[in-house]
């Protein structure tokens, strides 16, 4: 009877010894509880994506309000961003070309426009205690996605960046995630619709931790709240170019460098409010090689 | 206890915990349903199966929760600190529910401030330890654990208030857990 009555304080006394050493098990040989997490997510994922979907609805101004201004006139405007990111875009390219000619000779040029299709996927697993943490996306290595794959939303707003994939499901970083690398961009006035990307003030923004973006400016540059900042790094994929980080909320003296200014950017959308993305996936992968690939 | 009814609630509890919680953030602080599940629980429960119950929630929180991110490429899911929090908040539960009224929502409420600040403080110390490792995984105690810590009280006050209709709703279901204590069933608010 006794033996009957220790074996549930047996099998408790044993799982709790595994988790504690699970807890304190050194990274490296934790690779494997990513796979217990995805074959567990497979079964969450349906349920945590209808719960991002009833909370989208239920927050209109958050997480619809891009979609359903995707009609009529919202759709022009949508329509003109695609675009003008589009012509920065080219613009950075050409600026690329001129400053690599050399190397660039050497590189197959391929029209990646048509190559990059957007993928809408859904975010299944998400931290709300932590907003800038990973989220879980429900498109996998079956859709055509691959590691370092960028997110948008909105068509020009970039969102993050996948970190690791599986057959169904993948993983993305957010930008505004403290891991993220310092990352080039430009910023270009807000007053000055028509300025050309390779005008624009050349600025290192890296993540806060927050939400936002830290960089600085030398302060014969003129940076004014409400100018947009643009994507313009080498090392992030040639579909990432162009597309905008955030917009300037704060410009301020630097006071241990009197020549600087320290400006804040704040991203348009974050994962948090956001129940889907779109990921921009190459669809002559492998055949287009990984040239722009970061 | 009816291991079914708790399968079934904390699934529920869980999938809004790591989706639509969202909705109530402010902030950046949301609430944590599934800790009031583990003060209910653990009021009611035997002790044995309170404590069963808080590790099968803990290690189900571990794993829903999405990764934490590592330096450069790649990710981390960390199996441990929800569990080992969650094991230790219903121990104190289990150590105090002789002296409170266990049917009153008010208690559930100030439970759940307990009891989500005690799996706090277990959570960021595991993470503080583990980042003495130099693992380059980006655990979330930045910018500092103090900071982490105190976001965690913003948490804990979220939730207590967030258990007043939710531990009143768990308490309803009283009759269908099956609970072997044999407490009494009727709900009171104060």
């Amino acid at each position: 009877m006794s033996s009957i009555n220790s074996r549930p304080r047996n099998l408790f006394t044993t799982v709790l010894i595994i988790t504690f050493v699970l807890a304190f098990m050194p990274a490296g040989w934790l690779g494997w509880t990513g796979d217990v997490a995805r074959v567990f997510g497979i079964v969450l994922n349906p349920f945590q994506q209808f719960g991002n979907s009833m909370a989208a609805f239920l927050q209109p101004e958050r997480g619809i309000a891009v979609r359903r201004a995707a009609t009529g006139e919202r759709q022009l405007l949508q329509d003109a961003q695609n675009f003008e990111r589009l012509w920065q875009e080219a613009r950075l390219r050409i600026e690329q070309l001129e400053e690599q000619l050399e190397q660039l000779q050497r590189i197959q040029i391929e029209d990646f426009r048509g190559s990059v299709v957007p993928l809408t996927a859904h975010i299944t697993g998400r931290n709300p205690r932590h907003a800038e943490a990973i989220v879980r996306l429900n498109r996998g290595s079956r859709s055509g996605v691959e590691v370092n794959d960028i997110a948008v939303y909105g068509g020009v707003h970039l969102i993050g960046r996948v970190v690791n994939v599986d057959a169904v499901q993948s993983e993305m970083r957010p930008i505004t995630h403290p891991d993220t690398p310092p990352i080039a961009a430009r910023i270009l006035g807000a007053d000055r619709p028509d300025q050309p990307i390779d005008e624009g003030i050349r600025i290192l923004v890296e993540p806060r931790g927050d939400g936002t973006f830290r960089c600085e400016v030398e302060r014969i540059n003129t940076v004014n709240e409400g100018d947009i900042v643009r994507l313009a790094a080498t090392d992030w994929p040639r579909s990432a170019q162009a597309m905008v980080i955030g917009t300037v909320t704060e410009v301020r003296p630097n006071d241990r460098n009197p020549l600087k200014n320290i400006v804040i950017v704040t991203p348009r959308f974050r994962t948090f409010e956001l129940s889907f993305v779109n990921l921009l996936v190459d669809r002559h992968r492998g055949s287009a090689g990984e040239g722009g690939r970061g | 206890m009816r291991w079914l009814v708790f399968g079934i609630i904390a699934f529920m509890l869980l999938v809004l915990d790591t989706s639509f919680v969202t909705v109530m953030q402010v902030r950046n602080v949301a609430p944590m349903l599934s800790i009031v599940l583990l003060v209910y629980v653990c009021l009611f429960a035997s002790r044995l199966s309170a404590l069963t119950a808080c590790l099968t929630l803990g290690l189900a929180m571990d794993l829903a929760t999405p990764p934490l991110s590592m330096q450069g490429e790649g990710t981390l899911t960390l199996i441990g600190p929800h569990a080992i929090g969650f094991l230790f908040a219903g121990y104190l539960i289990l150590q105090v529910r002789t002296m409170v009224f266990r049917q009153r929502v008010i208690t559930i409420s100030v439970l759940t401030f307990v009891a989500t600040l005690a799996a706090a403080v277990v959570m960021t110390a595991i993470y503080v330890v583990r980042s003495w490792y130099g693992d380059g995984v980006n655990y979330p105690t930045q910018p500092s654990a103090m900071w982490s810590f105190l976001r965690w009280g913003g948490v804990a006050i979220y939730s207590a208030l967030i258990a007043l209709p939710l531990g009143w709703m768990l308490l309803s279901t009283t009759p269908i857990w099956h609970f072997s204590a044999g407490h009494a069933h009727r709900t009171n608010w104060r």
